[in-house]
């Protein structure tokens, strides 16, 4: 069962949560903390259980036991309530690997189409921010673009928009420099940055081990189902 | 040497002579139709393997006549004439009526019973519907493809009545009973049979039109059908088919008549009465082309129109269906499985007679309302099963994507999964449309008048199918080929914008 606590005054706390995908234990008790405006890096290889944490943290993915607070919202294993995921969802924002950009829409409605339905704004206001957010990213000039004619630094761009058009206060990125090359990684960072001057959270999968000592102001590691502080 | 001689003769003839005794009959190929049933042609209730019928005797007598052993071919009744004209058999014996067009392009035989055109009504408006003229804005049945029907087609014109083809002559008549129809133009022989089974109806007693039952060869075979005529007119002499007749109590004062003009060698015209001129004078096939025009453009309009409606309706179904089984409960999913199984797994037409005639009894659906639900919800369980699959292959991050960002279940399948699955469903739908709109003629079966069916009556009526075949399918694939061509520019459109 579900319920809205007043836990401390962290942003993200995980406290032993445990997955379980058939037989393979993915997470075995993962336990940390993000505070607010932080930004964070979870490290670790390929196929150790980032996207899964980042997931679990979404709303995404259920899992078996363990709490996962977000400020004063606690998840508790076994499933979530639609009401209680509803509220998660005015709370976290994710950046996928893939980005995920809707293919049938171009990439100005990508930005705008949460905060008209989901969030009941006026089509006007909703088309201004999510102009200033292509802008602020510079990817303004392909507004009216298909998703499929983005390039790969492009799509990463556009869905941090679109991430950000529903303003929440934590946004996790799943492998962000995946698509990226140096310079496009430079630029990233300097974002990234930019986004916690403004007060966000951020928790940043990745396994580009320069790219997160160059940026993240703190580290953990994901070992064997559980996450440790580096120092 | 003789005795030697003897034998060899004996040795060499005997195999020809057993051979030439023990060689059976050459075959008398007739043809009819059994769903026409009794007096004409039907199987015995007694031995249903076996035939009767007075066209079944008639035939025998024939073939005896020509000392040869009938072998009977099952056609449809509306295919006899093309059928014997290809040669699938050499005449063709079911009630077939004498008429203009017989005369001119195929070898009919001399006619062997008259019958009368009647008019059949509720017993309760007997004393108001007498005749077509009292008919007006009224629906009159009668089968397709007959001297009636024609009839019936200057009627409308004449008395503003409306015209009802049928495809057999037993659910008119039921139809009359239940309120469906107004009145029946049909022959007396199959007016009084069914009155025998049905009651409600009345027989006015004043007939329409007269015309005559003959059997039917190639235009080729006049010579047979000469000599078939020559075994007639000994049957009218002798009194053998008065005696079948009388067996099947069909034998009336008209027939005496009518045999005393054919012995007599005086020339019976085919049709008399109201509307023997519109049947009198054979056509030419563009004269007929220009007659049967507007009625076959009529008939494309209510294909397409059955069309669009059916297919709207369906698409709207399938989509509940397939929302249902992706998002519903177990339960609604295991109802919503049974019922895809139930339409795709029976065949359209007998869907459609028990929505028309099989549920008539609780709900008397209009037989255009019958054929637009038929086809729509047998259509619906195709649909449903291309919208399911189209959107069980839109990839979860979209959706995850969508849930993320804070849209609700229903904003997911109607902002990002269901457009995208449309994409993915445009062409096996386009393709459903297509096949829709050529199942359309299947309604025929519930008196709709459609291009196919109008094709058939006109194929009928001239005798040949070639010409109404020709325009048939023209006037198919000027419905079909716009449609496939949107469909392609739409897909093309969407292709681009999701590749």
């Amino acid at each position: 069962m579900e319920s809205v606590n007043s836990v401390n005054n962290r942003m993200l706390r995980l406290q032993e949560v445990c997955l379980l995908r058939g037989q393979r234990q993915v997470l075995a008790g993962a336990t940390f903390g993000v505070g607010h405006g932080e930004l964070v890096a979870l490290m670790g290889p390929s196929g150790v259980g980032k996207t899964t944490l980042l997931r679990v943290i979404a709303g995404l993915e259920t899992f078996q036991s363990g709490t996962v607070h977000v400020e004063e919202l606690a998840l508790n294993g076994g499933g979530h309530l639609p009401a209680t995921l509803k509220s998660l969802r005015a709370k976290v924002g994710m950046v996928f690997q893939f980005h995920h950009l809707f293919e049938h829409l171009p990439v100005i409605k990508n930005v705008w189409l949460a905060p008209v339905h989901a969030q009941r704004l006026p089509l006007k206001d909703a088309e201004r921010r999510a102009r200033e957010l292509l802008a602020t990213l510079g990817v303004e000039h392909r507004a009216a673009a298909l998703p499929r004619e983005l390039s790969g630094g492009e799509a990463q761009r556009v869905a941090i928009a679109r991430a950000l058009a529903v303003d929440p206060p934590l946004l996790l990125l799943d492998e962000p420099t995946a698509s990226l090359d140096a310079d496009r990684r430079t630029e990233l960072r300097d974002m990234l940055r930019g986004l916690t001057r403004e007060g966000r959270t951020l928790v940043v999968a990745t396994h580009d081990e320069e790219f997160a000592r160059s940026c993240a102001a703190r580290m953990l590691r994901v070992r064997d189902g559980l996450v440790f502080e580096e120092s | 040497m003789r005795v030697v001689r003897l034998a060899s003769l004996v040795a060499f003839a005997l195999p020809i002579l057993i051979a030439t005794a023990s060689e059976p009959p050459k075959k008398f190929r007739w043809a009819g139709d059994p769903e026409g049933g009794a007096p004409f042609v039907e199987a015995d209730p007694a031995q249903p393997d076996k035939l009767v019928g007075f066209d079944v005797e008639i035939a025998d007598l024939i073939a005896r006549g020509l000392q040869r052993q009938a072998s009977f071919i099952n056609i449809t009744f509306t295919s006899i004439d093309q059928s014997i004209e290809r040669g699938d058999a050499e005449i063709g014996l079911s009630g077939i009526e004498d008429t203009p067009a017989r005369r001119a392009t195929m070898a009919p035989t001399i006619p062997y019973y008259q019958f009368r055109e009647v008019l059949s009504v509720r017993d309760a408006d007997a004393a108001r519907f007498r005749t077509l003229a009292d008919l007006r804005g009224r629906r009159v049945a009668t089968l397709a493809g007959t001297i009636a029907y024609e009839i019936l087609l200057r009627a409308e014109r004449e008395f503003g009545i409306q015209a009802v083809s049928y495809d057999d002559d037993v659910h008119p008549y039921s139809d009359l009973v239940n309120g469906r129809v107004d009145a029946v133009l049909l022959d007396n022989v199959l007016a009084e049979r069914r009155a025998r089974a049905l009651s409600g109806f009345t027989i006015q007693p004043q007939s329409v039109a007269a015309s005559h039952y003959v059997g039917v060869l190639a235009g080729r075979n006049a010579e047979l059908r000469d000599r078939v005529n020559d075994i007639l007119r000994g049957a009218m002499r002798d009194g053998t088919l008065e005696k079948i007749f009388r067996k099947w109590s069909v034998w009336n004062a008209d027939q005496p008549k009518l045999y005393a003009r054919v012995l007599a060698g005086e020339s019976v015209p085919a049709v008399s009465g109201f509307g023997a001129t519109d049947v009198a004078a054979p056509l030419s096939v563009w004269q007929s082309t220009l007659r049967y025009l507007p009625s076959l453009l009529e008939a494309s309009v209510v294909t397409i129109v059955l069309s669009c409606l059916a297919m709207a309706l369906a698409v709207l179904l399938g989509v509940l269906i397939a929302s249902g089984r992706v998002y519903g409960s177990a339960l609604t999913q295991t109802l919503l499985t049974g019922y895809v199984e139930i339409m795709r797994g029976t065949p359209i037409l007998l869907q459609l007679f028990v929505l028309y005639y099989g549920i008539a009894d609780v709900i008397r659906l209009p037989a255009f309302i019958a054929a637009l639900l038929g086809l729509a919800l047998n259509y619906a369980a195709y649909e449903s099963e291309i919208y399911r699959g189209a959107l069980q292959a839109v990839p979860v991050g979209q959706l995850e994507a969508g849930r993320i960002l804070g849209l609700s279940e229903r904003q997911v399948l109607t902002l990002v999964r269901a457009p995208q699955a449309f994409r993915l469903a445009l062409a096996p739908m386009t393709n459903d449309f297509v096949a829709l709109l050529k199942d359309s003629s299947l309604v025929s079966v519930l008196t709709v008048v459609e291009l196919t069916k109008q094709t058939q009556i006109f194929a009928t009526n001239v005798g040949s199918w070639i010409m109404p075949g020709l325009l048939c399918a023209v006037l198919y694939l000027a419905m079909s080929l716009p449609l496939a061509a949107l469909a392609r520019r739409l897909e093309q459109r969407w292709k681009a914008s999701t590749a």
